[in-house]
């Protein structure tokens, strides 16, 4: 499933004396299978923009198709969209509200018109999905999870929509180390078993890094960059100035450089990083 | 004297089930002792339900011991009698910084503290101005709270905790949930106290890039204290903190694996600046890498 | 559209209508909406429109902030213009079937559309100009007699003042929350009265679960900045009365006798 944005244009606050340009011209497209990163500090846009993708916003000018087919057509189905662009929202676990998980998980699916057998078909295949596939989650209160499991079970919400397009704005927001590391690996694998599209929208560096193929960076409603990871970190000097930065090893590197020894300053990963390193020894 | 000293401190409480019966306790606390000087900037570090944020309300007399005790600034926080001085002597900031501010301009926000402390109206200004100076500000006095950036309201609470005086502040993961520019900027400000005002800090948190600044650190599992030292001994275990569901800094990490490949470096590497220095001078003594590994790559 | 809910926000600006006590304000909103009441007639009416408009003009709040709370109610005012446009006995208009509107029924829907708007636009100013603490500030002290029979004054003002510090906060937590679930296909916007609010059910459990919990994270907060009720403590903004607010009450005193002149001029006349 392809997204082309165009000129995408959003003000909030519009006709009040606090009008602020939330999009600025937006113009990108979203091929089918692509893992994206979306960075930009916070007020960036990125979290406007994303709402757009799924029709949650409507743009005041510009346009958005999917698969050459323009949302703001008369009639577009809305409901299908939500359905083809699974958005999840910071803090998922907050809209969880059943009695148990495997019915909140339901709920996406039986807003779609699935009977109640295939959304208990479509909801444990998400669940399985974010390891909570087994009997005692499914009936479990979602207030009872810890929050890692909370946050797995709001993903799955999602997912049992069968979403070709999945859009998570910041999904690690508030856990532990290992919890973070828990949910992009999970993430991670969705992407490669399902073979959908991922966008991640992310402040860390250093997990974008990691995981993603091609890194989108939006700066007061601009797209700033647009390139693999290790195209848009060798402008960490313009990052900066946007309130960002590359990964620490980037910094390491061009630290090393500068000092004399024959390093890749595009590393942005470890393992990059101590090959580039070993070549000097 | 030590402002914060914790004595073998459980903390076990009771979970009940829809009628009311007690199913189950859960010891979130086991047998805690510590001791934190005055002046100091202490970090706790912990994975999620490790029993951190537990411990950071006994300091605060909102949670008490079941066994052991805590005194603040010499004083038993289970004694009733001096509960509002133990508040006052060691403030707390919580995590989420919508459900901590009270008032609806920056200013009435901060002099909430020193009204409930019954200071004379003059008195309650001073400190307000004071306070939200020594934060940088100052000048959003006159703002609603629900303007500010989280960074901004969190720098809020903090100067009113600072407002009361207090000789130790407490902070529960105050920037997990903030953007890194919110985070640095609390940070900043809870270094620039420490140091101008010498007011203690206690953080508790889980980014591993807060505790590298810090004079000392302790780290929590499962309501027990595992480890402790300074930063730089803490990150020289990189395993041991993985394996508390807890990370190092990338740098750390990265010396930690060439470390792993023969690099004979020192441990605890935790910035950048001293990396770049041991491995120039690796290249200058001449080092070589293992052969084994150059064959692997050949 | 949630946002639009302007009910008990402050609006940051210096001017003489901010900087009165709100005892005075308070006073004034009363008298203002008793005025409203007083009679129907068009003397009446324009004098309570001159009234909002100089105050709205002192105040320095922008009239496009005042007239956002409006959208909020506009339901209510539409029910409220209707009932009398069509349920007012009196001398025929038009009638087309079984419904007939009388002239009467057309001017009260007109006063009743003036009177709730004037009354809307009037209290909102009262909140918009001062900020909770201030109001509560001014409530426990109006009220303050009312410590002697044992009402807890002090306590009932300071939950106002929580209560309107959140309001913002939970709309905006609404918005969030109707999202979220629109993403997972949710439909909010068709459907019978009982489609629809069943359909608030996924809004409306984890916003309950969410005002309790920042309920319990203030209450300790609150706590941990040594609150222990209203004994020994001290204000950071005491009332005092100035020459300002005497002047407030002078002005609001001719008010009210203009108000009560007109109607006795015009002799009780509705209309």
């Amino acid at each position: 499933m392809n997204i082309k944005a165009e000129h995408l244009m959003y003000v909030y606050e519009a006709g009040t004396g606090y009008e602020k340009r939330a999009l600025d011209d937006v113009t990108c497209e979203i091929k089918g299978g692509e893992f994206i990163g979306l960075i930009g500090h916070t007020g960036s846009g990125k979290s406007t923009f994303i709402q757009h993708l799924n029709g949650l916003l409507k743009a005041h000018s510009g346009d958005i198709k999917v698969d050459d087919v323009s949302i703001y057509s008369p009639g577009y189905n809305m409901i299908e969209l939500r359905s083809n662009v699974g958005l999840v929202f910071q803090y998922p676990e907050h809209q969880l509200f059943e009695s148990d998980v495997l019915k909140d998980v339901c709920f996406g699916p039986r807003n779609l018109g699935a009977s109640k057998e295939e959304a208990e078909v479509l909801a444990k295949e998400a669940l399985a999905s974010v390891n909570l596939g087994s009997e005692r989650f499914y009936k479990a209160s979602p207030f009872d999870l810890s929050g890692g499991q909370k946050r797995r079970a709001a993903i799955a919400g999602v997912l049992a929509m069968k979403p070709k397009v999945l859009i998570l704005d910041e999904p690690t927001a508030g856990l532990d180390p290992k919890g973070r590391e828990e949910i992009l690996g999970l993430i991670s694998q969705i992407h490669k078993d399902l073979k959908i599209t991922v966008i991640l929208v992310s402040h860390s560096m250093e997990d974008v890094a990691n995981y993603v193929d091609r890194l989108l960076v939006m700066d007061k409603g601009v797209l700033a960059f647009d390139g693999t990871p290790k195209e848009v970190f060798r402008h960490y000097k313009e990052l900066e100035k946007l309130g960002l930065a590359a990964p620490q090893v980037t910094y390491c590197m061009n630290d090393l450089k500068a000092a004399g020894m024959d390093v890749d300053t595009d590393a942005i990963t470890i393992s990059e990083a101590v090959e580039s390193i070993m070549k000097n020894f | 004297m030590s402002i914060v000293e914790s004595k073998n401190v459980s903390f076990v409480y009771a979970v009940h089930d829809e009628n009311g019966n007690v199913v189950d306790s859960i010891r979130a606390l086991n047998d805690v002792s510590l001791k934190v000087g005055q002046g100091e900037f202490i970090t706790i570090l912990g994975h999620n339900g490790s029993g951190k944020s537990t411990f950071a309300k006994h300091i605060n007399a909102i949670l008490f011991p079941s066994g052991g005790t805590i005194f603040v600034d010499g004083m038993d926080t289970q004694d009733g009698e001096h509960l509002l001085d133990i508040r006052q002597t060691a403030g707390m900031v919580f995590q989420n910084p919508d459900n901590q501010i009270i008032g609806t301009v920056v200013e009435e926000e901060v002099g909430f503290g020193p009204e409930n402390l019954g200071l004379p109206t003059s008195e309650i200004w001073n400190r307000v101005v004071s306070a939200l100076k020594s934060v940088g500000m100052f000048e959003y006095r006159k703002t609603s709270p629900n303007k500010l950036s989280g960074g901004q309201k969190q720098r809020i609470a903090i100067a009113g905790i600072i407002a009361m005086r207090p000789k130790c502040i407490v902070l529960d993961e105050p920037t997990a949930m903030l953007d890194p520019q919110g985070r640095a900027e609390v940070i900043k400000t809870l270094h620039e106290l420490n140091e101008k005002e010498h007011v203690t800090v206690i953080l508790i948190t889980h980014y591993m890039e807060e505790v590298i600044d810090a004079d000392y650190c302790f780290v929590m599992n499962g309501g027990e204290l595992v480890m402790e030292g300074k930063p730089k001994d803490i990150f020289s275990n990189v395993e041991g903190l993985k394996n508390l569901r807890l990370d190092v800094p990338q740098v750390t990490e990265l010396a930690d694996e060439l470390i792993k490949k023969g690099f004979p470096l020192p441990k605890g590497i935790i910035k950048r600046e001293q990396l770049v220095e041991e491995l120039i001078k690796l290249k200058n003594q001449g080092f070589k890498a293992p052969q084994s590994y150059r064959e692997v790559e050949a | 559209m949630l946002r639009d809910i302007t009910l008990g926000q402050y609006y940051p600006a210096q001017s003489v209508i901010h900087k009165l006590d709100p005892r005075v304000k308070l006073a004034a909103t009363l008298v203002y909406i008793i005025s409203l009441f007083i009679g129907m007639n068009v003397e009446i009416y324009i004098a309570a429109a001159l009234f909002l408009v100089i105050t709205v003009k002192l105040s320095k709040v922008p009239v496009s902030y005042i007239t956002r709370g409006l959208k909020a109610i506009v339901l209510l005012i539409i029910f409220s213009a209707a009932f009398n446009l069509f349920l007012t006995s009196g001398e025929t208009l038009v009638s087309f079937g079984p419904i007939t509107i009388t002239k009467e029924g057309a001017r009260f829907a007109v006063f009743m559309i003036i009177r709730l708007i004037f009354l809307i636009m009037g209290t909102s100013l009262l909140t918009l100009t001062t900020t909770p603490n201030n109001l509560t500030d001014g409530l426990e002290k109006a009220f303050a007699i009312l410590k002697v029979v044992k009402v807890p004054v002090h306590e009932i003002a300071m939950m106002m003042s929580i209560a309107l510090r959140f309001i913002p906060i939970l709309v905006d937590e609404t918005d969030k929350i109707m999202k979220a679930q629109m993403a997972r296909g949710a439909d909010f916007e068709t459907g019978n009265i009982i489609r629809r609010s069943k359909a608030m059910v996924p809004i409306l459990v984890p916003l309950f679960i969410s005002a309790f919990r920042r309920a319990n994270d203030l209450a300790m907060a609150m706590e941990a900045r040594c609150y222990h009720g209203s004994e020994g403590r001290t204000k950071m903004k005491p009332l005092k009365y100035t020459k300002r607010d005497a002047c407030g009450y002078i002005s609001l005193l001719l008010y009210l006798a203009v108000m009560i002149g007109l109607n006795i001029y015009a002799g009780g006349r509705v209309i």
